[in-house]
């Protein structure tokens, strides 16, 4: 009943605030980023193509903010870049109170520090940190990429607030319900962020099921011209098509500014699923599911030394445990942790735990 | 070689891309509103360079108004409600003197 009356006070705010409005504000923005990216490689060591990116890469962004009334705007931006043409942003926004904000649409979903100014036009350095990195590490395809490719743009919906307790503290929330990240198939052994952020097939969740997080940040007005501001930040969603494989992104930011001195930190780790049945894809050793981590009634029949996709199964009873009856039980939906492993972190191209902090 | 030219031109980029700061010529904004920019400096400049609201083609005040709450809003804005009046009495004064037919407040960066 109480959700029903929200939502309709949600559509009478958005039916009515166009007549409200006393006059429509408009305002076109726009930004170009163009870089060369060198890779200073010898004679001797020609890079590969899936090295890195290498020569002119170009980022371009138009943006229609409208504020249609002091309680509605709405947001369109379209970018073109290394991606083709995107929409980055189109949403729209309905503010009961500063500390109640409803926005719905095509968005970035809060995380971080950074996420607010991934657009070229509002960091200084043409590279972003690298935990939101997009394509340009060097490595990029052994590495795994960063942990959360800014910027990261999803279908949903957002709640969020910023109160101020007097003039020197201000406290700020927002909470999402996403699509959330993406791998179009349901055997998969790490995010596929090109899938995730693609328009096909249309933009829609692959699995049905919602990626949620959000974030918290507290900003203290320390003394005249010293500003703190310490955030947390966390999403947790499924990424394959079948939502058995999940991943988890947390994220820690911190931003001082003393005089015109700023020092941003952040620091992020994505823990995730991977389907590590086929060892083949792995360059490392994986180190079997734990057996505590199997669904009660359930064991792991991994023999030491042997990790191929029936010894890494959790089988639903010991005498599925051989040859193909253990696979048959790995494929069932309810099996999940199964063919879920994790990765060690023996070597670089164990992707299963990206972390990293950035400063910049 | 290669390399070495490509040096060359990295470092002059980044010299030419340093700058003495951002912002206005004081000198230029009148007496009475120099806490008014320096907030202005202050609060405007955490997320992005001054030259965005600077240079941005806003002329109306309910504009400047509707643009100041939009970027309080932002999570850690560190914007008070209570510094608004002091940001919009500078931006008002900011756009006239821009549309002035001397160009008014100059040296935007
Ligand atoms: C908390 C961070 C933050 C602060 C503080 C902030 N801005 Fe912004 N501002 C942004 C972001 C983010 C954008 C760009 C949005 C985008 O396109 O990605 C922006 C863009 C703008 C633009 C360009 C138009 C547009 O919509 O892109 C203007 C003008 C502007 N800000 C004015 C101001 C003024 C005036 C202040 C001080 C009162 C201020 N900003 C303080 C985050 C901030």
């Amino acid at each position: 009943m109480k959700s029903r009356a929200l939502m309709l006070l949600i559509c009478l705010v958005g039916v009515l605030s166009p007549f409200v409005a006393q006059s429509i504000d408009l305002n076109l923005a726009g930004t170009l980023q163009l870089d060369y990216l060198f890779t200073p490689f010898g004679r001797s060591d020609p890079r590969p193509a899936s090295h890195t990116l290498d020569g002119f890469t170009e980022k371009l962004s138009l943006k229609l903010a409208i504020d249609i009334s002091s309680h509605a705007s709405a947001n369109v931006k379209a970018c073109f870049g290394c991606h083709g043409f995107e929409v980055g942003m189109a949403y729209v926004d309905f503010r009961l109170a500063d500390e109640f904000n409803i926005r719905a649409g095509r968005f970035s979903p809060t995380f971080g520090e950074f996420g607010l100014r991934h657009d070229p036009g509002n960091h200084r350095l043409s590279d972003k940190p690298l935990p939101y990195d997009m394509g340009r590490m060097l490595r990029m395809m052994e590495f795994g990429r960063s942990v959360l490719p800014s910027p990261y743009v999803d279908n949903g919906i957002e709640l969020s607030g910023s109160h101020f307790f007097g003039r020197r503290l201000q406290l700020d929330y927002a909470a999402h319900a996403v699509a959330g990240l993406r791998a179009n198939t349901d055997t998969p052994y790490d995010v596929d962020f090109i899938a995730s952020r693609s328009a096909a097939p249309y933009y829609i969740d692959n699995n049905s099921q919602p990626s949620v997080g959000g974030r918290v940040g507290l900003t203290a007005r320390l003394a005249d011209r010293v500003d703190l501001t310490v955030g947390g930040s966390a999403i947790w969603g499924a990424y394959d098509t079948r939502a058995r494989m999940t991943y988890t992104v947390l994220g820690a930011d911190l931003f001082l500014r003393a005089g015109r001195t700023n020092v941003r930190a952040e620091y992020l780790i994505r823990r995730t699923d991977m389907y590590a049945a086929e060892q083949e894809r792995f360059e490392y050793a994986l180190q079997p599911w734990p057996t505590d981590r199997c669904p009660s009634g359930s064991s792991r029949c991994a023999t030491a030394g042997t990790w191929r996709s029936s010894s890494l199964c959790c089988a639903t009873s010991t005498s599925s445990c051989a040859g193909t009856a253990c696979a048959a039980a790995a494929t069932s939906p309810r099996a999940r942790p199964s063919t879920s492993t994790r990765a060690s972190r023996a070597g670089p191209s164990a992707p299963s735990t990206p972390s990293s902090a950035g400063i910049d | 070689m290669r390399q070495v030219v490509w040096l060359v031109i990295a470092v002059l980029a980044g010299c030419g891309a340093y700058q003495r700061g951002e912002g206005l010529d004081v000198a230029t904004v009148p007496p009475a509103l120099h806490a008014d920019y320096e907030l202005f400096a202050r609060r405007c400049s955490r997320c992005h360079s001054l030259s965005r609201p600077l240079n941005a083609r806003i002329t109306a005040d309910e504009h400047w108004a509707e643009y100041v709450s939009r970027m309080r809003r932002m999570p850690g804005s560190g914007i008070s409600p209570d510094d608004v009046p002091a940001l919009l009495r500078f931006l008002t004064w900011y756009s006239a003197a821009r549309r002035a037919p001397d160009g008014g407040a100059g040296g935007a960066r």
